[in-house]
């Protein structure tokens, strides 16, 4: 047993300076912080002339959607983004949802967002689509 | 078939589990972090750090339980990790969540099917490593 916690201590380590060092390698791998550019429900419908942007999947998109949203994605990126230009206002506020809060794709699509348009407020809703099924903004459990 | 060989089997068998589930982590890290914040008990900063490191860790883990270097620590945290990923699942079970295992890439968990089905699958693995351990002891 001894020799067993010894050995498994011994590849703890190991991962340990491993993980470093991929950390060391590639640091803007993964968020450490979901909190930047995100907005709560109320928040996010107290803003003027926000336009909404569903992150989801396009079946779950078909599924049932807010009002008004419109889908972009990374899966239809080139289509949704088109479709995006089409109804947004520069200047005007924009809020990405995506399923619930473990979901980052509202957060990729936020800061792809903020990239391409030049402008400062995308942000990520907190909570995404279980949010406001919850304050009943949008019928259904789909996520 | 000898024990020995049985028993080698039986390691590489969990072996190449880890291996594979460590290379889909190591290859979407942020699909493995997402789906650990669906078990709603890390925090964002707590779960980065697991989702940098446990692939890491099952990928060693899994070249020490098939090359048999360090197997006996290897073994251990075999058996420590799968037991942790138990309770995790089961307190996702108990608590009602919808979640997404992250073991082999995007892996929902809704029904109690579907927890029942991954806690099984995961006392199988536990079952394996058990026997081989016995196996190699005895020989």
């Amino acid at each position: 047993m001894k020799q067993a916690v010894s050995q498994s201590l011994l590849i703890l380590a190991l991962a340990v300076v491993l993980s470093v060092v991929a950390f060391v390698l590639r640091p803007e791998a993964l968020p450490w912080s979901a909190t930047e550019h995100e907005v709560d429900l109320e928040a996010a419908r107290l803003l003027d002339g926000a336009l909404w942007v569903d992150a989801r999947v396009e079946e779950d998109f078909k599924r049932g959607h807010l009002n008004g949203a419109i889908s972009v994605n990374e899966e239809n990126w080139e289509m949704g983004f088109m479709a995006l230009l089409e109804v947004w206002t520069p200047g005007s506020p924009i809020v990405v949802y995506c399923s619930s809060q473990s979901c980052l794709r509202s957060h990729h699509v936020a800061e792809r967002l903020r990239e391409e348009l030049g402008v400062e407020e995308a942000f990520a809703l907190d909570g995404g689509w279980e949010a406001m099924v919850e304050v009943g903004l949008v019928e259904g459990g789909d996520r | 078939m000898s024990l020995r060989i049985f028993s080698w089997v039986l390691y590489a068998v969990v072996g190449a589990f880890f291996a594979i589930a460590a290379t889909v982590k190591i290859v979407d890290p942020e699909a493995f972090l997402s789906s650990l914040l669906t078990y709603q008990v890390f925090p964002q900063g707590l779960a980065t750090v697991l989702a940098l490191f446990a692939p890491v860790l099952e990928l060693l883990v899994a070249i020490c339980l098939i090359t048999g270097i360090l197997r006996k620590g290897a073994t251990l945290l075999t058996v420590a990790m799968l037991a942790l990923f138990i309770a995790l699942v089961a307190q996702g079970m108990v608590r009602g969540l919808e979640m997404d295992c992250g073991c082999f890439g995007s892996n929902s968990l809704q029904t109690t099917a579907d927890y029942a089905l991954k806690i099984g699958q995961n006392i199988m693995l536990l079952g394996a490593m058990f026997v081989a351990r016995f196996l190699e002891d005895k020989k």
